[in-house]
């Protein structure tokens, strides 16, 4: 056990136990620990096993800034344990180990896998013999990489997003992000501080006589009305100042008037050959672990470090009867040679120059590196200081500023050597979360990869779990050493967020999937519809078998919900004029209350949408979209106008109206049941629109067929939908009256052949050769596409869209092909089986030589070829006669 | 039958052959969740929840379908009645109204506005209110000052203040998902649903 005796400003609450399990072995803390910090008190050493080689793996930041104990907790992988609350029940486990982490069998890779495992190594070695590189791939999958997720798990635990403004936003609380956090406070602005630890301090909480000044400052914070988001992490610095900050299980979305950046530095590791053996740590985590939670961390150990943080942290072993062999301030010694030893892993003696100390402890950092990396996200640029050995940032963008050891006021500092090995048997490690080493870098500059951001991407350095913080600085040093150049013409890798790794669970938030759902939809379900997506709409597919449906609609009547259409009033004075010209038809010369199809086309003359238009009075026209048009069309409709200028409003009424279509030979009959307004042939013509009360509700009916049959559209208020849908079906009942859903409709609607644009268009389609010839009225004012339409009149038609029938049970796919003397020359855009067209019916783009009234062709159908006749007319009621009837 | 007359849910018959009900997209959920159902102004209209209280102590989500909505285009005068008045830009508002006084509202508006279009069933109205109504606020919206226009919980919709919270307005369709967003975003706040009742209406205006 390594736990010290109660201290002044322990973060433990030694009257509440806590016990939970690692590796099924049950472990005890105290609330306030980490588990990582339960563990070591427990006297537990090894905590996970590295990447590559299966090298064992202790604290070595204890501040979650490293992958070093990242473990399996409540079977989430990679969770850095020096970060994670301890709490009662966890079941933590070492993660990438055959075995244990204490014993794991993969070791075996860290003695005898380095000559097959050099940078790049997937494309040097285990290439032959070819065929098995599945195999090879399989193993090195399973050899290497972290923790490994339960693919089919399910979404555990609750995570939200929440959306903020503040002034002001520090990121960081030391004792200098604090006082920024106050004074603006003090003005009257609204500031949130974000810092990793439970409480705010920074590095003054590592000092002896920094807790009380900590807390001070803390509480002034507090009452200044600054709010302190701990722990929180900020993961990056997007346009705009928006910083998502990970606080606990909700992500922040913090939108800030300035991001003052003090999060202070970030220790970096002396690379020499042994410096990953267990028992080698940073300053701040030997510090850490006696201030924070009462740990003794060793009990003799050596002190090797480039500034302050060393003599902080041999204050603090000596404070927790640690005894310390050597103290090496790097700053008046720069030792040539520096290599560490152990047994199983871990660190029993450090040799400085030759002289070599005994010890279970190594303590030793580099010049502190400033934590500049949000501020590289917003764009800052950063400099090498050579006196200093660091990169400092420069040219900080608007609305952000660095203050503290963030901005490069690290204190005094000495430049260490890049590398202490100088020809050192044993491994030196410059990346441990990648287990990469010196003699990789020094491999992979060799083999030409000469930059940095290209020996980034081959040997994956600064790439791991840490995403650089100790690595970056040593391997651009390393580079600059084996270059010999300067670190300044190395430069830096870009620095991408996030900076902390970050959940998927957590930035995915809630699981909601916006629907839009018409107000008949509940009804709908109670009917036994099966419902299917249409864009974001919820629409019904059928309510049973949807030959049953389609045999209702020609033989009664068949009533569906069509209030996905969209649904726009153009009103104005202006509003014919608008129209002729942003339609290729005309629309001027409609009478009040008459009702014309339109077909949107860009201005390229490719079909875009299409729908009907009524003119419901000298200046109001009610246009109607496809379902999943409207937005766009509106989109289309106001951006014309913003250049025409045309004195009209545009209006999207799409939700505000429920609509239905009863369509049937007796549909007629049932209109009359649920209406006053005269419903007969003269009276109702087709293609006539007429407003009036349907079952008591105020409606806009529409004499228009898509399906083929004598119909009406009714367009009423939507809170309405239920008692509309209600009372024709009971109103119709004795008349056979069926709902149908889209699967029947879109057979119906093949027997007219009448169109769907997105499914019989494409973005290549026109008006011309989709056989819309009587759409384009080229001898009216110009209009949108007008140019388009006639370059494709002048060339000739070279493809057109047309009716095909197949005599047989053959359904081919849609997107299927016309085959020509075995090579495809059209394809088919829907296809479905009619008993009313006594066959299989579709529409497909073919030649234009072939667009020719029983012209045979051949479908390629399940590989055979099925004879297909092309026909230019509608397979049902050719004439149009029950329409108009 | 004026030429837009098809577009108001207010122009229902009532007491007639039919007397059709107005019902809102989020029904079939407060159905679920155990509302009691009153019919007043032609709307059944969820009145109360069992555990209200609770919900109101901390954050409530309140269904107000019943209100009226015009969309106003050109430089339209505020009414001078009973009416809240959002303006969107300088050339377009929305004017909210008390339940069954939209007609009244309207031919006022059209006196001075160009183009006065009812949207009352387009548009959906639910209020947030509580103590806490404004932390669950934001875990569904980036708006912050209001009144404003924007994305709440993937949808365009208006964020209007309220006594104690705010009223968002947002299209019809997507009720039944919205309602079901916002219970899941009071859940951590120990919200829930309430019913019109929760809400005096002078607090509207």
């Amino acid at each position: 056990m390594s736990r010290l005796r109660a201290r002044p400003g322990e973060r433990i609450d030694r009257s509440a136990p806590v016990t939970f399990s690692f590796d099924g072995a049950e472990v005890s803390g105290f609330e306030g620990d980490t588990l990582a910090s339960a563990l070591y008190a427990d006297g537990r050493r090894v905590f996970s096993r590295s990447f590559k080689y299966h090298r064992p793996r202790g604290l070595v930041c204890c501040t979650g800034q490293c992958a070093n104990c990242m473990a399996t907790v409540d079977g989430r992988p990679n969770v850095r344990l020096c970060a994670e609350p301890i709490r009662a029940g966890a079941d933590v486990r070492g993660q990438n180990v055959l075995g244990s982490v204490d014993r794991d069998l993969l070791s075996a890779v860290d003695r005898f896998g380095g000559p097959f495992t050099p940078p790049g190594f997937y494309y040097k070695t285990f290439i032959r013999p070819r065929r098995f590189w599945p195999l090879y791939e399989k193993l090195l999958r399973n050899v290497a990489g972290l923790g490994k997720l339960d693919l089919h798990g399910e979404r555990e635990g609750r995570f939200d997003s929440e959306h903020r403004h503040v002034d002001v936003l520090v990121v960081g609380g030391g004792s200098e992000g604090l006082r920024e956090a106050i004074e603006a406070a003090e003005q009257g602005k609204r500031v949130a501080l974000v810092d990793e630890g439970p409480e705010p301090g920074g590095a003054l909480l590592l000092t002896g006589d920094g807790i009380e000044p900590a807390q001070a400052l803390a509480d002034r914070a507090r009452q200044a009305g600054v709010e302190l988001l701990c722990p929180a992490r900020a993961v990056g610095v997007y346009e705009g100042n928006l910083v998502p900050i990970e606080y606990g299980n909700v992500l922040i979305r913090m939108r800030a008037g300035e991001v003052v950046v003090a999060a202070g530095t970030v220790e970096q590791p002396l690379v020499f050959p042994g410096n990953d053996l267990v028992g080698v740590m940073l300053p701040g985590a030997a510090s850490r672990l006696v201030r924070f939670w009462s740990v003794k961390p060793g009990d003799r150990a050596v002190v090797i470090a480039a500034d302050d943080a060393g003599g902080h942290a041999a204050e603090a072993l000596s404070d927790a009867g640690v005894r310390i062999s050597a103290a090496i301030d790097l700053r008046t010694r720069m030792p040539e040679t520096i290599a560490a030893r152990g047994k199983k892993g871990r660190v029993t003696e450090l040799t400085v120059d030759g002289e070599t100390y005994a010890c279970d402890l190594v303590v030793a950092s580099g010049s502190p590196q400033p934590a500049h990396a949000l501020l590289s996200h917003a764009g800052a640029r950063v400099e090498f200081e050579p006196a200093r050995g660091i990169f400092v940032p420069v040219e900080i963008p608007d609305g952000l500023r660095a203050v503290g050891a963030a901005a490069g006021d690290v204190g005094e500092a000495s430049v260490p050597r890049p590398a202490f090995g100088n020809g050192q048997k044993g491994k030196e490690f410059v990346c441990i979360c990648e287990d990469q080493t010196t003699k990789d870098l020094q491999l992979a500059h060799a083999e030409g990869y000469d930059s940095i951001e290209l020996s980034k991407r081959y040997t994956t350095v600064t790439m791991g779990p840490c995403q650089g913080r100790l690595c970056h600085l040593n391997s651009v040093r390393l580079y600059a050493q084996t270059s010999a150049t300067d670190e300044g013409t190395i430069g830096t890798t870009t620095a991408r967020p996030p900076w902390s790794p970050i959940s998927l669970e957590l930035l995915a938030g809630r699981p909601h999937e916006p629907a839009r759902r018409t107000s008949m939809h509940h009804r709908h379900r109670e009917l036994g519809a099966s419902m299917m997506w249409t864009g974001e709409w919820r629409r019904p597919y059928a309510y049973g078998e949807p030959a049953d449906e389609v045999r209702a609609v020609h033989d009664s009547v068949g009533i569906i919900d069509v209030s996905t259409l969209g649904k726009i009033l153009v009103s104005g004075a202006d509003a014919a004029t608008f129209l002729e010209r942003i339609y290729p038809n005309r629309f001027g010369d409609m009478a009040e209350g008459r009702i014309r199809y339109g077909v949107l086309t860009s201005d390229a003359g490719r079909i875009m949408d299409d729908g009907t238009i009524a003119r419901l009075n000298a200046d109001t026209y009610y246009v109607t979209t496809t379902s999943t048009g409207a937005e766009a069309v509106i989109e289309w409709f106001e951006w014309w106008n913003a250049i025409w200028g045309y004195k009209l409003d545009i209006v999207n009424v799409t939700g505000t109206l429920a609509a239905i279509n009863v369509a049937g030979p007796s549909s007629r009959e049932l209109m009359e049941r649920v209406t006053d307004l005269p419903i007969d042939a003269e009276s109702f013509r087709y293609l006539d629109a007429k407003t009036g009360d349907v079952a008591g509700v105020p409606s806009l009916l529409l004499r228009i067929g898509f399906v083929g049959e004598l119909g009406y559209e009714i367009h009423f208020p939507s809170v309405h939908g239920e008692h509309i849908l209600d009372t024709f079906l009971s109103e119709g009942a004795d008349l056979g009256i069926a709902p149908f859903g889209l699967e029947p409709q879109r057979v119906l609607r093949l027997e007219k052949t009448h169109i769907l644009v997105g499914q019989d268009t494409d973005s290549e389609s026109n008006l011309l050769e989709a056989s819309m010839p009587w759409i384009l009225k080229l001898d009216k004012d110009d209009f949108v596409g007008r140019w388009s339409a006639e370059l494709v009149k002048d060339r000739g038609l070279e493809t057109r869209l047309v009716g095909f029938r197949i005599r047989s049970d053959h359904l081919p796919e849609e997107g299927g092909q016309i085959v020509e003397r075995g090579a495809p020359v059209g394809r088919i855009t829907s296809a479905r089986r009619s008993e009313a067209a006594g066959g299989t019916i579709g529409l497909a783009w073919v030649p234009a030589e072939k667009a020719q009234e029983g012209e045979r062709v051949d479908v390629r159908i399940k590989g055979a070829l099925v004879e297909a006749e092309i026909t230019l007319k509608p397979f049902y009621d050719p004439d149009g006669e029950l329409l108009r009837s | 039958m004026s030429t837009l007359a098809f577009l108001s849910a207010d122009a229902a018959e009532t007491g007639g052959r039919w007397s059709p009900l107005a019902r809102s997209p989020m029904q079939h959920l407060q159905r679920e969740h155990g509302a009691r159902f009153e019919v007043r102004d032609g709307w059944e209209l969820a009145t109360s929840f069992p555990d209200e209280a609770a919900a109101l102590a901390s954050v409530a989500i309140v269904e107000l379908p019943q209100l009226g909505k015009l969309e106003v285009r050109g430089a339209g005068e505020r009414p001078s009645g009973q009416a809240y008045w959002y303006q969107v830009t300088p050339e377009r508002a929305l004017c909210i109204t008390p339940a069954r006084g939209t007609a009244a509202v309207r031919t006022e508006l059209e006196r001075s506005a160009r183009t006065v279009v009812d949207v009352s069933a387009g548009l959906g109205s639910v209020a947030v209110v509580g103590p806490r109504a404004m932390e669950m606020l934001r875990r569904v919206t980036e708006l912050e000052t209001f009144p404003a226009s924007g994305l709440v919980s993937h949808l365009h919709g208006h964020v209007l203040p309220l006594e104690g919270g705010v009223m968002i307005l947002f299209p019809q369709e997507y009720g039944h998902y919205l309602y079901e967003v916002l219970l899941d975003a009071a859940v951590p706040f120990d919200g829930g649903p309430a019913g019109v009742d929760a809400i005096a209406e002078g607090d509207l205006w």
